[in-house]
């Protein structure tokens, strides 16, 4: 694994000396223009054109581009997948589609190219993890269906740049469940990894000891204990969102028996829960609704699903939902098929995402857009998975590539 | 205002000459420039532009002179238009259309031919060749930075 190279500030300048230069050299396109057209590339060709020459080798990494190119991306969000196949995890990424509204077409074409794979026989298959281009492989243990699963240590994976940094195991004792939750704080611009333990065989599910990793910080990171004066038990492992600082995931308030949504704020590191007036064990699917806490919901995932249920955090203070239900249209149920989908969560103009998870022997992968305020559907067929029949896959929204090198440790 | 003074030529490097609306031809922050000057008549020649070029470039103008700023559903259209506008041309024009936008400041057509670009280029020959980027690697350094980037070439 390569270690990140110190940007010297004076590069930039020297950069742009030399721009001036070229410009009446014999280069047909000035640098400063090169630049414009390198900042637009897929992450995986920045990586590929560094063996394009010494000058551009050092210039992919400056500051100065890696910084231009993530926001170029943050332009133009992508699709990321990732599947499960032979212990292996392979990552594929797509552009995030454009719906035009007034299209008759129901169903297009999107293609998926193929990013990275990382080799681990211990990887769950459910515990994926995503935001703001990284992916987080989660640590989870001695639950009661996974039982027997070797144990394993959490994993970082960067697929623009194709790196994977193992995370030391989170220390406890045995006979203990342990699951995990990955968020990010915007202000100090660190990744956290929050575990949570409780007893397997006992009575008391309820969770007990928390701990904390800290990631993007100089220094090796470590677990430290937390203090969480909630009393609570999971409702679900995988469902979780982290949104502006913010780290939501379902839970049961133990001492009032009620449904609650835990919040942990990354940068505090503090503990508090907002009540839901219902809620369910494992088929919600907590959303960013804009900025706000959103959870979806429907009955079933195939064709005979006839409506889905939005939920969304208005007052955390008061405790106060919106719930909104939208009855799908009758060409739902010929879009999806024979197959099922799950919720993906929702676009920056509101649309429902649902996509396959599973790659049919006979039917294609799909990823459906549901416009809520006009009620129709688009069907995207992704074309990539041919390979992969028979595979489980994870589909993430708005996967912003980042070609800046994750610190080694 | 009279006729005269809304129409505008341009005038290509091998002397092809367009008249143009002036509203499609300010879109040229270069042009917008000249006209403020007041320094050239209703001719303004551009010596770094092609007439196959340039009028390519007009085409592009005239598109978004007609469309901009007028709401959802044109900008749609405008997608389109322009996805389609650059999905055929092959890469020396794209570069020339790039030299283009860059030399009369049209910073939207500049976007588009640069993202143009980075989407079609796929291998390491196609910049060597139309960027004229010398591999200066000693073989072993080659080898060593290719190997730090392997997963980037495994398709």
């Amino acid at each position: 694994m390569r270690t990140q190279r110190q940007d010297d500030p004076e590069d930039v300048v020297a950069v742009r000396e030399r721009n001036t230069r070229t410009k009446n050299s014999s280069e047909p396109v000035p640098f400063d223009l090169t630049f414009e057209i390198f900042s637009r590339l897929p992450a995986k060709s920045v990586a590929r054109f560094h063996c394009l020459s010494k000058k551009w080798a050092s210039t992919l990494r400056l500051t100065y581009f890696t910084d231009l190119f993530f926001t170029r991306s943050s332009a133009r969000p992508q699709l990321l997948f990732a599947c499960h196949k032979d212990r292996h995890v392979f990552f594929f990424s797509s552009s995030q589609p454009h719906i035009f509204h007034h299209e008759q077409q129901h169903s297009s074409l999107l293609a998926a190219k193929y990013q990275m794979k990382i080799s681990n026989p211990f990887f769950s298959s459910e515990g994926f993890i995503s935001t703001r281009g990284l992916v987080f492989l989660r640590d989870v243990r001695n639950i009661s269906f996974l039982r027997g699963t070797k144990h394993q240590a959490p994993v970082i994976c960067k697929p623009s740049t194709g790196q994977y940094l193992t995370l030391p195991k989170v220390k406890t004792r045995r006979r203990i469940g342990v699951n995990s939750y990955f968020g990010y704080d915007p202000v100090e611009n660190q990744y956290k990894v929050l575990s949570m333990t409780w007893l397997v065989y006992g009575q008391v599910d309820y969770c007990g000891e928390h701990q904390l990793l800290t990631f993007g910080t100089t220094g090796e990171p470590s677990w430290k204990k937390i203090q969480c004066h909630l009393f609570y038990s999971l409702r679900s492992l995988y469902n979780q969102i982290c949104i502006n600082g913010v780290l939501y995931y379902p839970a049961i308030n133990r001492s009032s028996q009620d449904y609650i949504i835990v919040c942990f704020d990354v940068r505090s590191e503090k503990f508090s829960f907002v009540r839901e007036k219902s809620g369910t064990f494992g088929s919600e699917r907590l959303i960013n609704y804009n900025g706000k806490l959103g959870s979806l919901e429907s009955q079933c995932f195939g064709g005979s699903c006839t409506s889905i249920n939005l939920k969304v955090l208005e007052d955390a203070e008061k405790h106060e939902w919106s719930e909104h239900t939208y009855v799908l249209p009758a060409l739902w149920k010929n879009l999806v098929g024979d197959t099922t989908a799950r919720f993906v969560g929702v676009t920056r103009t509101n649309e429902i995402v649902l996509s396959s998870y599973y790659q049919y022997p006979h039917a294609p992968f799909y990823v459906f857009y549901y416009n809520t305020e006009r009620n129709t559907i688009t069907r995207f067929v992704i074309q990539g998975f041919e390979a992969f029949k028979g595979c489980y896959f994870h589909t993430f929204l708005d996967h912003v590539e980042d070609v800046r090198l994750m610190k080694e440790f | 205002m009279s006729k005269s003074e809304k129409k505008i030529v341009l005038k290509s490097l091998d002397n092809e000459a367009f008249e143009v609306e002036k509203a499609v031809a300010l879109q040229s922050q270069t042009i917008w420039v000249m006209c403020e000057d007041k320094c050239v008549g209703n001719e303004i020649p551009l010596e770094n532009v092609t007439g196959q070029i340039l009028a390519k470039v007009i085409d592009y103008c005239k598109k978004h002179a007609v469309v901009d700023g007028d709401g959802d559903e044109s900008s749609e259209e405008l997608k389109n238009w322009d996805t389609e506008f650059t999905k055929n041309m092959d890469q020396s024009t794209l570069f020339n259309m790039i030299l283009a936008a860059n030399y009369l400041n049209i910073k939207s057509l500049l976007n588009l031919t640069c993202q143009a670009v980075a989407d079609k280029t796929k291998t390491i020959d196609e910049f060597h060749t139309f960027l004229n980027i010398e591999n200066n690697f000693t073989p072993e350094e080659e080898a060593q930075i290719c190997q730090e980037n392997l997963w980037a070439f495994d398709d």
